[in-house]
């Protein structure tokens, strides 16, 4: 399963494609923040002709991992593989974000400590006067300049959750895999998914041993640390019986289905195949009544369609449950790429305004998606230009739809009253 | 020649921080789609003409090379810095400066990407057909340097034909602007046509007003399968005997296809053993008369299938198909020699004759397509170029490909160039007077031979 990293730099074959979609390329327009040149860099790093300066971090760290280069490129390059194995090298070398690795390693495969990290967090925020919450907020997460982060949930899924939802019987079962930002900040996400699954007859177990995917410490090159949090998950996930492990998060997701059977050493890794949440129900979906007041765009989060290939999807979904309308950039990255944007603030900035343009332009009520650090990302931008656009989770909007079927014709009563 | 301490100082005070020598950069800056490289002393991103023509005075007063580089995305190592030299890495310097709907015309920096300057012309209803494969991510500055081509050259040319005015830099430094912003001029030679692919070895282009069109209205496609390549190729020759003008006449042949459907699932008759796709342009109704006229041709001429795209969607997946052609190849083998030959249109079905007897001769895996309407053949030789036994055997393949080639009165690069790849065959076309003229040439423009020296011509 092991992948052989110089047969893939060699099959680069330079042509210069990735030029055209690299989000960190067409704000910088530097060969050194592009597939191409990023390849040529870690080719002479494994070769020894260069060592690991501070530019050589920059343009190693400053790539989002979007893999929409690897999604296009004609020579079918795992550019995933080899950037993961130059920051693998580099960061035992330079070790750039070292302090961002001691905190991760601590915290991330120690869920007690987690969660103690977690709401430590949130009351300083609330202790402290008012006027430097702001700052507090993002104190731990000194990187997210200028960021909003969410708030942090009451009460974590993992610690008031149930272990099971849905009749003991059910002829299908699944697992459900939240991702760190849903467990902490979005529990309306696992709840919108679980009452979605279990609206279609499917019994929904949230394992309570879940830790984080490993998604952050494979960007920062630390693959140990991401083999512990896949062993701890694989167990987590182990003997359930479910006929998939379901993601709302498409970093996981892609995370669960591309990296795990390669640093876990075997097919199949969790005991059942993971699926995207929107993967996972469209089959189940039918029309709903169509609220056709309300408009509906689809946010691409770029692990769910350049990793996963899921794009067919979610559109049918909305198309049946909604005013559903596609529009030009709805596969733009928002520019948050988890740690890329802790440590190129700047440039996720620049490439999160391109997205939150083409909203704008688009300007539906609603943007679905199916990403926590999409959601993260696009709130925080889109309300600091004061746009009026919410942003969901595909399995909100799927349980209001459920929600309005259920109460049927009254809301179109409703409707009509606002109307008049 | 060889980037001194001073020299790069002066650079650094010229270009600020648009200005490396450390090694990230020189590396980013060393290759171009051959998978070439050279080793430059350092690379700057110029902002404007004056920058540019600063950088080659100095070239020329402290002896060192200068390599214009737009996306080296060029197939024939153009872009391939000589060894200390600096190179011009255009990507910055990427503005479209204006778009003259009245005398249809654009303004463009050398940075800009094919593909964005089609975009943007076409929201007007405008037309910039110059597309080679590359154009999504591919510059303006290099398409003229290589004189770039594409699917489009039956009907409307290549990037010469499209070029009016240069603004440029000599090879002594001056600032010059050739042509005119008319479509007549004869006042004076024609250095615009000159400059055009000449490789960035007489001038560094620095802005270029180019001709646009006005967007055809209609587009009808078709795809038509035979049972032996020269059929096909006998086709092609039959639409334009019959005074039609396809923007596109493309020719796969049946290796080609049978690894289109390893690689990618593409389903074709079983006995097809080339394919051609016929695309008309213009006015709707017109177009409906024209792909029906050349259905019925390669009817009469033998297609065992002729299908036509009726939909944009089904005719993006034809084109979607031509375009896995390059990805597809790579899943037979990791390396390739691709080259691009031109003969005569009527030679076509010949000089696939001679490939495939070629081929067989040196035991090599030959996939061939072509911009056929042009006489334009992309032979491909699949190899694994580290076994060096079958690289060295694709080499002489080449060469008798090349010799055949010049043997049809045909020419050894449509649209890539000859760069350092093809240089060594120059004078199997070239010759020696021409050559000589060609060389004086360099020397008018570039008289230290500061720009991009080692390129076209063969090493003495």
């Amino acid at each position: 399963m092991g992948i052989d990293i110089e047969k893939e730099i060699a099959k680069c074959s330079k042509c210069g494609k990735c030029r055209s979609v690299c989000p960190v390329f067409i704000e910088t327009k530097t060969e050194g923040m592009v597939a191409r040149g990023r390849v040529s860099l870690a080719e002479a790093l494994f070769a020894g002709d260069i060592s690991g300066t501070a530019k050589m971090r920059r343009y190693l760290w400053g790539c989002l991992k979007c893999l929409r280069c690897a999604d296009g490129c004609p020579a079918a390059v795992d550019f995933g593989a080899i950037i993961g194995e130059a920051r693998r090298r580099l960061g035992k070398r330079v070790g750039m974000p070292w302090m961002a690795r001691v905190g991760m390693r601590l915290v991330t495969p120690r869920r007690r400590l987690f969660d103690f990290s977690v709401r430590a967090m949130a009351l300083a925020e609330k202790v402290l006067p008012r006027r430097a919450r702001g700052k507090v907020r993002h104190l731990p997460f000194m990187f997210f300049d200028g960021r909003g982060m969410p708030e942090i949930a009451h009460r974590s899924v993992l610690t008031s959750f149930d272990e099971y939802y849905g009749p003991k019987d059910a002829a299908r079962k699944v697992a459900l895999f939240l991702g760190c930002l849903v467990n902490y900040a979005y529990p309306e996400v696992a709840l919108a998914m679980i009452k979605v699954l279990n609206h279609y007859g499917v019994g929904v177990y949230v394992p309570k041993g879940q830790l984080c995917c490993g998604t952050p410490a494979l960007s920062l090159g630390d693959e140990d640390l991401a083999e512990r949090l896949g062993r701890a998950n694989a167990k987590a996930f182990a003997g359930l019986g479910v006929e998939a492990i379901v993601c709302g998060c498409a970093s996981g997701g892609a995370t669960l289905k591309s990296e795990y059977p390669r640093i876990l050493g075997r097919e199949n890794p969790l005991g059942a195949p993971p699926k995207d949440f929107s993967e996972y129900v469209a089959p189940f979906v039918t029309d709903s009544k169509r609220n056709t007041a309300v408009s509906i765009a689809w946010h691409d989060p770029c692990h769910l369609k350049f990793v996963q290939k899921i794009q067919r999807q979610p559109r049918e979904i909305l198309s049946k449950v909604g005013n559903f309308g596609d529009f030009e950039g709805a596969d733009l990255c928002c520019g948050m790429g988890g740690v890329f944007s802790a440590f190129f603030h700047d440039l996720s900035m620049k490439i999160a305004a391109r997205k939150t343009q083409a909203i704008e332009n688009r300007a539906p009520d609603v943007l679905a998606t199916g990403c926590s650090g999409c959601i993260l990302q696009i709130r925080d931008r889109l309300s600091a230009k004061g746009s009026a656009v919410r942003v969901m989770h595909i399995a909100q909007v799927l349980a209001e739809a459920i929600d309005a079927d259920a109460k049927g014709p009254r809301r179109e009563v409703e409707r009509r009253a606002s109307e008049n | 020649m060889r980037l001194t301490k001073d020299a790069a100082g002066e650079l650094k005070r010229i270009f600020g921080d648009r200005f490396s020598a450390d090694a990230e950069d020189l590396i980013g800056a060393s290759y171009d789609a051959t998978k070439l490289s050279g080793s430059p002393a350092a690379v700057v991103w110029p902002l404007s003409t004056e920058e540019v023509a600063r950088l080659v005075k100095l070239a020329n007063r402290e002896k060192f090379a200068v390599v214009a580089r737009g996306a080296a995305s060029g197939l024939t190592g153009g872009a391939v810095p000589a060894a200390g030299s600096v190179v011009v890495d255009f990507t910055r310097m990427d503005r479209i400066l204006d778009i003259d709907r009245r005398n249809l015309t654009a303004l463009v920096e050398p940075g800009v990407v094919v593909g964005t300057l089609q975009k943007e012309v076409e929201k007007l209803g405008l037309f910039y057909p110059p597309d080679p494969a590359s154009d999504e991510y591919s510059t303006l500055g290099g398409n003229i340097a290589e004189c770039a081509g594409g699917l489009r050259g039956l009907k409307y040319g290549v990037t010469r034909d499209y070029v009016l005015q240069l603004e440029a830099v000599t090879g002594a430094g001056d600032i010059i602007h050739t042509g005119s912003n008319t479509i007549k001029s004869v006042t004076g030679y024609d250095l615009t046509r000159l400059i055009v692919g000449s490789e960035g070895t007489l001038v560094i282009v620095t802005k270029a007003r180019l001709k646009l069109i006005p967007l055809p209205e209609a587009l009808a496609t078709a795809v038509a399968y035979f049972v032996t390549p020269r059929a096909a190729g006998e086709t092609a020759s039959a639409i334009i005997e019959e005074r039609l003008l396809p923007r596109a006449l493309e020719f796969i042949d049946g290796p080609t296809m049978a690894v289109l459907t390893k690689a990618k699932g593409y389903k074709y008759p079983a006995e097809a053993q080339a394919l051609l796709i016929i695309e008309m342009d213009g006015g709707a109704q017109q177009v409906k008369v024209d792909i029906g006229k050349a259905v019925a041709v390669a009817k009469a001429k033998g297609a065992i299938l002729v299908e036509e795209a009726g939909t944009a969607d089904e005719r993006n997946d034809v084109w979607a198909m031509r375009k896995q052609i390059s990805p597809a190849l790579y899943k037979v083998t990791p390396d390739r020699v691709n080259e691009d030959i031109v003969v005569p249109r009527d030679r076509i079905p010949e000089m696939l004759d001679a490939i495939a007897e070629i081929g067989r001769k040196y035991g090599l895996h030959v996939c061939n397509y072509a911009h056929v309407g042009d006489g334009n053949l992309h032979v491909n030789f699949l190899i694994d170029a580290s076994d060096r036994e079958q690289a060295e055997r694709a080499e002489k393949a080449v060469e008798e490909v090349f010799k055949v080639t010049i043997g049809f009165g045909g020419t050894l690069s449509g649209e890539h160039g000859i760069g350092l790849s093809k240089k060594s065959f120059l004078a199997l076309e070239v010759a020696p007077v021409e050559m000589r003229l060609m060389k004086e040439m360099k020397r008018v423009f570039d008289p230290n031979g500061i720009l991009n020296p080692g390129k076209i011509f063969p090493e003495e």
